[in-house]
């Protein structure tokens, strides 16, 4: 297969131990991995323009940074695995500066799905999703972590999704395995 | 009473700031504003952190983006958490969420300003979630009648919330306005925009097998 991982620029210790120990273990299962550090202190925040809907449709108008790069790896990747530290149950602002910008790759209009309004699929795949979260997280954050996840998913669509939390280096390898067995990644 | 709002949209004279100014006439008081994507880049940011601390009321207003947060509200709320001095007056917290269509869309952002109150230790009141909150650009001056009355009205009773120091539960509120007509004249003006852009496929895949 071929995976992205999305890391942070601002990483803990604990993140970074998380991106190499699941980079090691997807690498030696004979995946190809392709590791991408974001960071939002480079990243163009979202305006909201709309641009990459309505005027250069599926491309976002910001080119000077790697926004526009990165969406194309994702929607070529068959598996998107984010590492984030859980900031009030979301994503860290690293990462989150890559989501913002990641719209170009839906539809404008609306549509219903699952009981909700969402906007259409511009790619008839969307990879694997995969979200793994790390850090000292409460309970109720785990909650929202894991339902953000759910909810991602109404929006990208992806075949298969998962989200979990790490929260020490004890159970770091056990859980990255854990997950990627349940989304057959690795047997 | 000192009230400072925190806008977290990319855009200055964007729904949420029309937010921010109904809350100030309703409240009949000055609110201080500040828009986080300029924030987060100044120098002198540490010194503009320091004044939302002071204040009694900080007002949390922002889009959703991808069901949360735009990023550098994250990033702001972040450098607030670590800036509050325990043990001091810290101002209490409300949110508006200008959300989706549907106003469930907007319970995890609602759920993610309340953990940031919680880490930060500063008092958590409660939040609105509005549904099509893009419809405000089309409420006229007066929300108190037509398709933006509820709207109005959930404002109204954070206004009293605010004044008497109540919390409460999270509220969601929506137009008066069909959702299958909403739904219709989006996905109309996105045509006739992308045409006046001389966009001749809205579809496009710039990216198939780009990577391969």
């Amino acid at each position: 297969m071929n995976i992205l991982l999305l890391c942070e620029w601002n990483a803990p210790d604990l993140g970074i131990r998380t991106w190499n120990a699941i980079q090691g273990i997807l690498e030696r299962e004979g995946h190809h991995v392709q590791v991408i550090v974001l960071n939002s202190k480079e990243l163009k925040p979202c305006v909201a323009c709309l641009g990459c809907w309505l005027k250069t449709p599926g491309q976002c108008q910001i080119t000077n940074d790697e926004a526009n790069s990165v969406a194309s790896k994702q929607i070529n990747a068959d598996a998107v695995v984010l590492v984030s530290e859980v900031i009030y149950g979301g994503f860290s602002a690293d990462i989150k500066s890559f989501l913002d910008r990641s719209i170009q790759n839906i539809m404008p209009y609306f549509e219903n799905y699952k009981g909700e309004t969402h906007h259409p699929m511009r790619y008839k795949n969307f990879p694997i999703w995969i979200a793994v979260g790390y850090g000292n997280v409460s309970d109720t954050e785990k909650r929202t972590f894991t339902a953000l996840a759910e909810k991602n998913a109404l929006n990208m669509r992806p075949a298969k999704h998962i989200a979990t939390i790490v929260n020490n280096d004890d159970e770091l390898e056990k859980e990255v395995r854990n997950i990627l067995r349940v989304l057959e990644v690795i047997a | 009473m000192k009230i400072t709002a925190i806008n977290g949209s990319p855009k200055a004279e964007g729904i949420s700031s029309l937010i921010i100014n109904k809350m100030g006439n309703l409240l009949d008081e000055q609110i201080e504003t500040y828009q986080a994507v300029c924030l987060v880049r100044t120098e002198k940011h540490q010194e503009d952190i320091a004044r939302i601390l002071e204040s009694d009321i900080l007002l949390i207003v922002f889009p959703l983006f991808i069901d949360a947060l735009p990023f550098p509200l994250i990033e702001l709320l972040t450098r607030l958490e670590s800036t509050v001095c325990h043990g001091a007056e810290t101002p209490r917290v409300f949110t508006i969420v200008n959300g989706a269509l549907d106003t469930a869309q907007t319970v995890l952002a609602l759920n993610m300003i309340e953990h940031f109150a919680r880490r930060a230790r500063l008092p958590w009141r409660y939040g609105i979630g509005i549904g099509a909150g893009s419809l405000l650009y089309n409420a006229g001056e007066d929300w108190s009648k037509g398709l933006a009355s509820d709207v109005h009205h959930a404002l109204c009773d954070l206004v009293v919330a605010i004044k008497e120091n109540r919390s409460g539960s999270n509220i969601y509120v929506s137009f008066k306005f069909p959702r299958i007509l909403y739904k219709t004249i989006a996905n109309i003006s996105f045509l006739l925009e992308a045409k006046r852009n001389g966009v001749k496929n809205l579809r496009a895949q710039p990216y198939v097998n780009q990577e391969k």
